[in-house]
Formats: structure tokens, C-alpha cells, sequence
């Protein structure tokens, strides 16, 4: 995964909220990086925003929930694209589910990127904007909240 | 699936039969607007994949995305929507549940739109193939989802050459 810049000073910024400071990694030693959101249509009503976790600490812990202003979106849901019945060389169906939870096992990075896991945005307040950003809160069930930065763009970084 | 014709909702719903101009190739995607993650994804993939054309083979492609919701797309938002991604395109919307049906048939799409009360949210799960159809109404390419654009790109590339 390309770590750019802005990956870095993502990850520096989270891990301050975090932890508010990063010499201690003793909640769990959460990193957020690489935050990005899709443009949306300007009448879309749904957005989507991926990043991914990395794990460093020595316990496992869980995504549980997501939030972002209201200036943004009403709501923001943890979802999953699955693909299923693929059976007998037919394509997959394309299904997307709510999740309650995603695991971060310690020592692993989880990604929410197209295809798989992702933040939903639902009733968008405005379009989704190239070389804007968003702001989003993640909660853990035990490092808490984590907020992020995701950059807006036309395609996948 | 080139007897197949749905009605081009942003050319005042005309008929637009599922096969290519001659010399050119017509891709077709069968999704909803209110996906967030599979269209987008797709039919970003695809604009970067024409983008990246030639221009003079750029013409001779035409994109068509056949609404699977077509409550909630209106032709106007369904417009809206691909002309984020597409300089040109055909939006496809048949209120028709019948003539959907077939067309889905006709390209082995499959959907399900989730049982919801009027004016909720819901979802529609739906197989996720984009096709690339020739003249002769032949699907002459199939990309699945996760298609990255420099592959389709390098699909395009062969088959506008011969």
C-alpha cells in the first residue's frame, strides 16, 4: 500500500487524537491512514468513504461504529459489499450489508476499500467534491474515537 | 442481445438497441444510483479506461447504464449520475417491470430490489458485469467487478482494432 504523504500526516493526526500523543501506544495502537472519499453525482444521495486500520497494538479491537456532521450527510453506516451465488460460472450477486462490528486483529491491517467494506454516507447534505475534505469519526470499541481526514477524489488513489 | 432496445432516457426515450454503431463498440452496465460502492467504483474504472483512449477511438464508444430502480432514478438524476463519470452516455430507465426483466435476461443480469415500505431506503443487489457490445449486438467482452482501468483499457485496444 502506497504510504503517501498525506497517509503519514493522517496517521500522525489520528494517532494524536488517539492517544494524545504517540509515544504511548497503550490503548491499542490504532493507526487510520490513507482516508479518501468518492466524488458523488450532484443529485446522488449516497457516498462512500474507504481507509484502512492498521492494528499495532497487542489486542484486538472492533470498529463498531461511524459518524460524520450533518453538513455532510444525515447519517453514516459501516457496510459491506458481499458477492454471492456465484455458483455453476454465473456471476456474483452484488449485495451490500449493514455491519455491527469489523475486527481489527492486532498485528493486521484492515482495509475498507471498494468491493469490500466502506463507510456509507446516506442523504448526502451537498455533492462530494474533488480536492475537498471530509471529516469522519470512527469508534472503537476500545481506543474510542478516532477522527479522520478523507480526501475527496474522482478515482481510487 | 442486439433485439433488445430500452428507451435512452436522456435523448427523450428513444429507443437505443443494445448493439454498437458500426465500427464502434457500446458498453453496457445494468446498476442504480443509490450504489455506492459497486457503480461508482465500476463506471469510475470505465471513464478513466475511455479517458485513456485515443480520441478517434474514444468516438466510436458509446456507454449506456440501464437503471435497475428505476422508482428512484429519474431520468434526470440517472443523467446526472453518468454525466459525472462520462463526457457522453445513454441513460437507460424503463418504468416497464417486463421489458427490465428481458433486458436482464437477454444479459444474463440478475437483480433483486429489496422488499422496503414506499419512500424508505433500500437496497438492490445485482450481478455487476459491465459488457462491451459490438455492431452486431454480440457481447464481445465481459469485464466482472474489480476490473481495474488499464485492463479494460488494453481490452478496448483490441477489440477497436479489428
Amino acid at each position: 500500500m502506497n504510504m503517501s504523504k498525506l497517509g503519514w500526516s493522517l496517521g500522525l493526526i489520528t494517532c494524536v487524537l488517539a492517544l494524545g500523543g504517540c509515544a504511548a501506544p497503550a490503548s491499542g495502537g490504532l493507526e487510520v491512514s490513507a482516508a479518501w472519499a468518492r466524488t458523488s453525482p450532484t443529485l446522488a444521495m449516497a457516498g462512500a468513504v474507504y481507509l484502512q486500520i492498521t492494528n499495532s497494538g497487542t489486542a484486538d479491537d472492533a470498529l463498531t461504529a461511524v459518524s460524520v456532521d450533518a453538513t455532510v450527510a444525515a447519517r453514516a453506516e459501516l457496510h459491506e459489499t458481499v458477492a454471492t451465488g456465484s455458483n455453476m460460472g454465473s456471476s456474483p450477486m452484488m449485495e451490500m450489508r449493514p455491519v455491527d462490528r469489523i475486527v481489527i486483529p492486532h498485528g493486521q491491517t484492515v482495509m475498507l476499500q471498494p468491493g469490500g467494506y466502506h463507510v456509507m454516507l446516506m442523504d448526502l447534505a451537498a455533492p462530494l467534491e474533488a480536492s475537498s475534505q471530509i471529516r469522519v469519526t470512527l469508534t472503537f470499541e476500545h481506543a474510542g474515537q478516532i477522527a479522520v481526514t478523507a480526501d475527496v477524489r474522482d478515482t481510487a488513489p | 442481445v442486439g433485439s433488445v432496445t430500452l428507451p435512452d432516457a436522456s435523448n427523450g426515450g428513444a429507443a437505443l438497441p443494445m448493439r454498437a454503431e458500426p465500427d464502434g463498440l457500446l458498453i453496457v452496465y445494468f446498476g442504480y444510483t443509490s450504489c455506492p460502492d459497486v457503480c461508482p467504483t465500476t463506471m469510475s474504472e470505465v471513464g478513466q479506461a475511455i479517458r485513456a483512449l485515443p480520441t478517434d477511438l474514444t468516438a466510436r464508444i458509446d456507454v449506456a447504464m440501464v437503471t435497475l430502480d428505476p422508482d428512484r432514478d429519474t431520468a434526470d438524476r440517472l443523467t446526472d449520475y453518468l454525466g459525472h463519470f462520462f463526457a457522453r452516455s445513454h441513460a437507460v430507465r424503463t418504468t416497464d417491470a417486463d421489458q427490465l426483466d428481458a433486458a436482464a435476461a437477454a444479459f444474463q443480469v440478475r437483480f433483486s430490489v429489496e422488499e422496503h415500505q414506499p419512500g424508505s431506503d433500500y437496497k438492490v443487489s445485482h450481478t455487476a458485469v459491465t459488457y462491451g457490445v459490438d455492431e452486431t449486438g454480440t457481447v464481445r467482452v465481459e469485464w466482472p467487478f474489480g476490473m481495474r482501468s488499464d485492463a479494460i483499457t488494453s481490452d478496448l485496444l483490441i477489440l477497436l482494432a479489428e
